[in-house]
């Protein structure tokens, strides 16, 4: 159970018991000699009240209700393979060090990218109810996914585009809608023939090519709008009021409290939840939106194009058709309908020649396994490295042991160890590796990388930031014009505030973003110096 | 998430639903998503505390599971492979500086926590803000423990097999994180736990 060690109270030998006794670890016989200890003595009887209130107010703290979550975007997100935004970027500082390391024993690296695809417009967007079937997609778009083979956006997903961006999709085999101005919108399925759009902020474009069968619905905050047979636009401007614009046909509006209008066209109406507000013939504004929405007319027949998917294992590989670079996998993109050839290239693997086949309208989804190239003669760490980047650490170790025995104080093979020992969470030995590499290293470069990784063990694995102060500090005087200078530079400021020398951290972020103001980690070292600032550090 | 709540535990995912995700099935990917995230947000909730960017970790726990599902060979239950991943998740998490940084300002800034004695809602959040403060501040294995016993409700047993380490580890943790968390809480504020008398 270890050394009992509670603060201000004298010591009493049975302390240690408290916590069995609580959690009902003692044997009879010692759970009746541990009560009547307790009887007498009040060292015990405090320990005892306080445990048992730490339970309690965990107890307390696990009842209050969680803060919400926006659940779709959250999906949306997981299922769109987007990256998080924020401190949670896979190991950006560690890009750093791998960068140097694949400069010296070049490696492949998993690149975690998801392209969208370009602005392209497909056809043969047959429905399949309740899902909308997406035609365009613009590149900053997000929220459709890949659906049985159609790129679709299922019901009670959100949609949403960018400043300039859109979404053009067929509700219905007669009901087409485009999201623009920032628009962001929801397919709901009512259950019948009824089709529904929830429009919560931007533009929405509505099109019904003849009346239809049940009712089509635009929900938005202030109300809803009914249409039969017609083209309208509907804006929902910043203080939630809705504005419409009819341009064909006859729709009826309800507003959330008021009584219903129907209006024919052409007519501009602005409603807020109560009540009509605002009632104008002049609806050129209306013509302008529908224009730019026509572009993109869901309707309208274009160069038969198909979606492709292609993975890669390990991602990031090129994808290549005759001399152009497609893009990074995971790849989704618009192609041409028919039969190509492509090439999915890595570094340090076999490039692989894929036929594929695009479907009109349709998502055609390709994986590929990527086999690494031969180990070259002469290499023997080559294979050591390709085990370290699919994270088989013991099999890593064991062939590092191996050939250390051969080449024993090999640096490079030294490096990898501490790597392995790196990864596989064991920070203090890695530690005194990288120690031995850092001592025993003629090429300034593996010198420098094993410096960092030290630095980088003590601030945030080991917990020693003083420690890391100094290998910063010491980095930055030894390698003013270091490979990891930028990294260096950040780590140093992450090691004052760590110390909490909050000015010198000041400082040093105004230096980091006076010598790379565009650097990586430029964003959150503007935050860090916001922050700083805003509690008065200068 | 089956195993991952006391009083909210629900039956392991079905195995269709599973092999459907494998198979690369949206709605199926959804209805995973819709099952578990309630658990999974509030596992993250308990191990990371309150985060701004609780949706960025949410979304990484489901960026992991969507993208390895095809490597879930059900030789766990379905719920320990996901908590597995929440683990990791929050552990790479609690590992940033800045959210050490954040915590130390945060903590010089707030006033202490209010008398417990008129139970409002707003002395209550506050008091569990604190709580999570405290949990933060431990070590990330003891806090897991202390987490999963006093607040998710679970055993020993149950712990020892979620976390895959000896029961007998998991009581040490437990009571070193009692410890530290009793060292950590400002007390000075707080109902003094009332003194048995002792026996003449």
């Amino acid at each position: 159970m270890g050394k009992s060690s509670d603060s201000n109270q004298e010591a009493c030998p049975s302390l240690e018991r408290v916590q069995p006794y609580l959690d009902d670890l003692l044997s009879p016989r010692q759970r009746t000699d541990f009560e009547n200890h307790l009887t007498s003595c009040t060292i015990c009887q405090r320990a005892l009240a306080q445990y048992r209130q730490v339970g309690t107010l965990l107890k307390k703290a696990a009842a209050e209700p969680l803060p919400a979550i926006d659940h779709d975007r959250v999906y949306q997100g997981a299922v769109a393979g987007r990256q998080p935004s924020g401190w949670l970027i896979p190991a950006a500082a560690a890009v750093a060090a791998a960068l140097l390391l694949l400069i010296l024993w070049p490696e492949p690296g998993p690149v975690s990218t998801y392209t969208r695809a370009p602005d392209v417009i497909v056809d043969d967007a047959a429905t399949a109810s309740p899902r909308a079937t997406i035609t365009y997609v613009s590149a900053d778009a997000q929220g459709p996914v890949p659906v049985d083979g159609r790129l679709s956006l299922p019901e009670n997903i959100p949609a949403w585009t960018g400043e300039s961006g859109a979404i053009a999709m067929r509700i219905a085999d007669d009901i087409s809608v485009v999201l623009l101005h920032d628009g962001r919108a929801v397919m709901l399925h009512p259950g019948d023939l009824s089709r529904r759009v929830r429009l919560t902020q931007g533009v929405l474009v509505a099109r019904l090519r003849r009346p239809i069968e049940g009712r089509f619905m635009v929900e938005t905050p202030a109300g809803s709008i009914e249409a039969t047979g017609t083209t309208f636009v509907v804006r929902i401007q910043k203080d939630q009021k809705t504005e419409v614009w009819l341009l064909e046909g006859q729709v009826r509006i309800y507003p959330r409290r008021g009584i219903s209008h129907e209006r024919e066209a052409a007519v501009y109406a602005l409603f807020s939840g109560d009540d009509l507000e605002k009632i104008d013939k002049d609806v050129s504004e209306g013509f302008m939106i529908l224009a730019e929405a026509e572009r993109l007319d869901p309707f309208k027949k274009s160069k038969p194009l198909g979606w492709m998917f292609l993975e890669s294992n390990p991602s990031g590989a090129e994808v290549i058709h005759g001399d152009r670079v497609l893009g990074r996998t995971p790849l989704m993109i618009a192609r041409p309908a028919g039969s190509s050839d492509l090439l999915i290239s890595a570094k340090g693997y076999e490039p692989v020649a894929r036929p594929v086949e695009i479907r009109v309208g349709r998502v055609s989804s390709y994986q590929v396994e990527l086999v690494p190239t031969s180990t070259p003669e002469g290499d023997p760490l080559g294979r050591i490295r390709r085990l370290l980047a699919a994270r088989r650490i013991g099999q890593a170790v064991e062939e590092l042991n191996a050939y250390l025995e051969e080449k024993p104080g090999d640096v490079k093979g030294l490096f990898l160890l501490a790597d392995a020992r790196r990864l596989g969470e064991k920070p203090r030995e890695a530690l005194v590796l990288y120690r031995k590499v850092s001592d025993a290293a003629w090429d300034h470069r593996i010198r420098e990388a094993a410096l960092y990784e030290i630095g980088r063990l003590q601030l945030h694995a080991l917990n020693q930031p003083a420690e890391a102060l100094g290998t910063f500090s010491k980095l930055k005087r030894e390698y003013p014009r270091g490979l990891l200078g930028q990294e260096v530079a950040y780590h140093l400021a992450e090691s004052y505030i760590a110390t909490r020398r909050f000015s010198e951290a000041v400082r040093a972020l105004e230096d980091y973003l006076e010598r790379y103001p565009k650097g990586t980690k430029a964003q959150d070292a503007r935050t860090l110096l916001d922050a700083l600032k805003t509690k008065g550090w200068r | 998430m089956p195993d991952m709540a006391g009083s909210t535990r629900r039956a392991d995912l079905p195995g269709r639903l599973i092999q459907s995700c494998k198979e690369g099935n949206q709605s199926a990917y959804h209805q995973l998503f819709k099952q578990t995230v309630d658990d999974v947000h509030r596992i993250l909730y308990r191990l990371a505390g309150p985060q701004k960017d609780m949706e960025d970790l949410v979304q990484q726990v489901y960026l992991a599971v969507f993208g390895s599902i095809a490597s879930f060979r059900g030789e766990s239950a379905f719920s320990t492979w996901l908590f597995g991943i929440c683990l990791k998740v929050a552990r790479k998490h609690s590992r940033t500086l800045f959210r050490r940084f954040r915590l130390q300002s945060k903590a010089e800034r707030e006033p202490r926590p209010a008398m417990e004695t008129p139970e409002n809602g707003a002395a209550r959040a506050q008091r569990a803000g604190k709580v999570h403060q405290v949990l933060q501040q431990l070590p990330f294995k003891l806090r897991t423990v202390l987490v999963l016993y006093e607040m998710e409700g679970f055993s020993g047993k149950e712990i020892a097999r979620q976390l895959g380490i000896p029961e007998a580890t998991v009581w040490t943790r437990l009571h070193h994180a009692r410890r530290a968390f009793k060292r950590s809480y400002k007390w000075e504020n707080q109902v003094t736990p009332t003194r048995r008398r002792a026996p003449p």
